[in-house]
């Protein structure tokens, strides 16, 4: 039978048999050493997650853009004028969505708050789940064969989840359908 | 059950006011929803696994409230407003209230 051995040394005989990569991402002789590697390490990863990140942000414009074009007729306002509605056919609509930034930009936000004023990037984040949000809900809308949307309502809220922070867009509003 | 978010439902006369309704819930990820939210805020962007959730959560508290609004016996709910709010790490509170109203038959 085996006997239990030293964790540490048992760890050691594992790392031991590891593949390069993985020695270079988390070996080190000294402590520094570990240090040095992985804040280089973190901040590769970081900015292939930025770079990739940047890619995703303009695609998804573009996406928003090809959306929101065939969903024109669907008229929204913040108003609870239904003078010229049918009836039989208003009901609650919601469109909601959570975005978050990849670690590095968040990383440089953190620095950038410290200075204070725009923070461009949140800035440009907030607006992008809120067309989001309202594009999901002009296309439940226009799922449903309503034309209109009165009375829209947007929240924004932070959702903390275990590892990151996300904030969550909503949109809601009552579709009804105009008389024609 | 017709749910809107102005004070009228087009079309209804509303003949009687029966009081506030609400339904809430506290909703959390499983953790292997958390691990893949994890990667996937490498790159930033939607976060799918959140976006379901709380969509879901939404849908729950919609349903509490309308099973309230049966229960005293109403034809609509109107002024419906919502709230979201983190609770804690990896859960999210959901709330939906409004007004339960009666149609003039």
């Amino acid at each position: 039978m085996k006997k239990p051995g030293d964790p540490t040394q048992e760890l050691q005989q594992a790392l031991s048999y590891a593949p390069d990569w993985v020695n270079f991402m988390f070996g080190g002789e000294t402590l520094s050493d570990m240090m040095f590697y992985n804040v280089l390490q973190v901040l590769a990863v970081g900015l292939a997650g930025w770079s990739l990140a940047a890619w995703f942000e303009r695609r998804h414009l573009r996406s928003l853009s090809a959306r929101e074009a065939p969903l024109q007729h669907i008229s929204v306002n913040t108003c609870k004028n239904t003078a010229h509605c049918e009836p039989e056919a208003s009901t609650l609509l919601i469109g909601s969505v959570v975005m978050a930034h990849d670690y590095f930009r968040t990383l440089i936000i953190t620095f950038k708050s410290l200075v204070g004023g725009n923070i461009q990037p949140y800035e440009r984040l907030v607006q992008r789940g809120r067309r989001e949000a309202l594009i999901r809900l002009k296309e439940e809308a226009d799922l449903l064969g309503l034309d209109k949307l009165v009375n829209v309502r947007f929240i924004t809220s932070s959702i903390s989840g275990r590892f990151l922070h996300a904030l969550e867009m909503v949109a809601y509003g009552t579709g009804v359908r105009t008389q024609r | 059950m017709i749910i809107t978010n102005i004070e009228k439902v087009p079309g209804k006369t509303i003949i009687q006011e029966l009081g506030l309704v609400q339904g809430s819930t506290v909703r959390g990820k499983h953790i292997g929803k958390d691990i893949g939210a994890f990667f996937k805020g490498l790159v930033g962007g939607e976060i799918k696994g959140y976006s379901e959730l709380l969509v879901e959560g939404r849908e729950e508290a919609i349903g509490r409230m309308k099973k309230e609004a049966e229960a005293l016996g109403a034809d609509a709910i109107v002024n419906v407003r919502m709230t979201t709010s983190s609770i804690t790490g990896g859960a999210a509170e959901l709330m939906v209230y409004g007004t339960a109203v009666k149609f003039d038959l």
